[in-house]
């Protein structure tokens, strides 16, 4: 049996041509070509977010309206501006050199709050889908089922809340944040619920502030307040761990630290 | 009747009602070539600068995102050029690549959840590292979705290299991930 040709494959992924019969009957092929989706479906979603600063765009604007301008004199000056674009951004001039300093900065930290601010905004809506469907939770007595489910749904096995923490486990979910799937879980404290949610994203690309962790937790904790939530977050391992609630931040520190020594826990 | 500035004024209107909405779709393409860097910005913007330049031979209804990423295209080409003629060790030609991606197929089980996994800087890096031309021809075939006699035009290549060179880049983008996920101890990127 010869399997499809890349340039088959290629057909079927630009729609060209009906699905070879052969497709149908072979699960080589099949496997295949998922994998060839899933690589440009991933490709698609990565750039989807990648957008062009104001910053960008003023300047070009600025660029076009003097080129405009000058190319009415004289038929040689845009050239003369791209050559005054690479002079400026090659040989230092001064006064551009001020420019770039304060504009680019401004512009990253512009960029920057906005893409915080936004994922914060995701880790809470988290929170209230698990809130709003905590029937719906896949739910285990035993935290390794919990973590083998969530490791199946999103290739990383999480630590989860020893038993002995006095929370109570409402189950775990898997999630969309940044256009990636992630797993959280959901534990019911004396004041509320409280979900966490296991990202490689670090806080600090979150916009999130550092602080000392004070009596319950030994590292450092960085803390934010989002959406009538407050969210905490620690590293452990290669995940950053969020936790996120309608409560006060002393009782997220109490579930980062059950965390940490569930973590201290499984080390040994 | 106008005189010449009016006539440029009208002109640079026209461009910018026409030209700077696919400011966005430049950019990413600057991305895909540069990475998140001040080069793409660049990039970006000289680009706009050579379209307004070039404009009187843009034909009003035909694609203008498609002629501004020919002008990108070839913006970036004259880069390597020069960069090349500076000593600068930048891969111009796609076989270097290709050929070393010669090792034995696996299939990734569960591809979807998998590639979740990665981070977008993670998937920008990976493809950053595929030969200049894959990379592009990457981009416009999968994340803009052009049609590949489009992406034939913009690359000056026949239609049968675009999609080889198509199906080149994702397998090398797949091995330019493996790195990522060994490194993450990823399930299901080999048997």
């Amino acid at each position: 049996m010869s399997h499809l040709t890349e340039e088959q494959f290629e057909a079927i992924l630009q729609g060209e041509t009906p699905v070879p019969e052969h497709l149908e009957a072979c699960p080589q092929c099949q496997a295949l070509l998922a994998e060839k989706r899933a690589l440009a479906e991933r490709l698609r979603q990565t750039f989807t977010s990648i957008r062009a600063g104001s910053d960008l765009a003023d300047r070009i604007r600025a660029n076009l309206s003097a080129a405009s301008a000058n190319t009415g004199k004289t038929k040689s000056r845009p050239r003369t501006l791209v050559l005054a674009a690479h002079r400026r951004l090659w040989s230092g001039l001064a006064a551009a050199a001020a420019i770039w300093a304060i504009a680019i900065p401004v512009s990253l930290y512009l960029n920057t709050s906005s893409q915080a601010r936004a994922a914060q905004t995701e880790l809470v809506e988290i929170h209230k889908q698990n809130v709003a469907s905590l029937g719906e939770l896949f739910l285990h007595e035993d935290p390794n089922e919990l973590a083998s489910y969530l490791e199946s749904k999103t290739g990383h096995t999480p630590t989860m809340l020893c038993p002995k923490s006095g929370l109570t486990m409402c189950g775990c979910s898997t999630r969309q944040f940044r256009g990636r799937t992630v797993g959280s879980y959901v534990v019911e404290g004396s004041d509320g619920p409280i979900s966490v949610v296991v990202i490689p994203d670090a806080p600090k690309s979150l916009g999130m502030r550092r602080e000392r962790g004070g009596q319950l937790v030994e590292q450092p904790v960085w803390r934010s307040h989002c959406g009538g939530c407050n969210v905490a977050s620690v590293r452990i391992g290669d995940r950053c761990y969020y936790a996120v609630g309608q409560v006060a931040q002393e009782r997220l520190d109490g579930v980062l630290t059950d965390l940490l020594t569930a973590c201290q826990c499984c080390s040994k | 009747m106008t005189d010449g500035t009016d006539t440029h004024l009208g002109k640079a209107a026209r461009f910018e009602q026409i030209a700077l909405p696919h400011l966005d779709d430049v950019y990413r393409a600057a991305v895909a070539l540069c990475g998140r860097s001040n080069e793409a910005e660049d990039l970006t913007q000289t680009t706009f600068v050579r379209a307004l330049e070039r404009f009187d031979t843009f034909q009003i209804g035909t694609n203008c995102k498609a002629w501004l990423f020919q002008i990108l295209r070839n913006l970036w080409i004259d880069q390597l050029r020069h960069k090349k003629v500076a000593g600068s060790a930048v891969p111009l030609d796609e076989t270097l690549v290709a050929q070393e991606a010669g090792a034995e197929e696996t299939v990734w089980s569960d591809a979807d959840d998998l590639l979740q996994n990665f981070s977008d800087d993670q998937i920008i890096a990976a493809l950053r590292q595929l030969p200049d031309d894959q990379r592009l021809t990457l981009f416009l075939v999968d994340v803009e979705q052009l049609s590949q006699q489009e992406v034939a035009e913009i690359t000056a290549v026949a239609v049968g290299t675009v999609k080889s060179r198509t199906s080149r880049a994702r397998r090398e983008l797949k091995n330019r991930l493996l790195p990522y996920a060994k490194e993450m101890r990823l399930k299901g990127y080999q048997p």
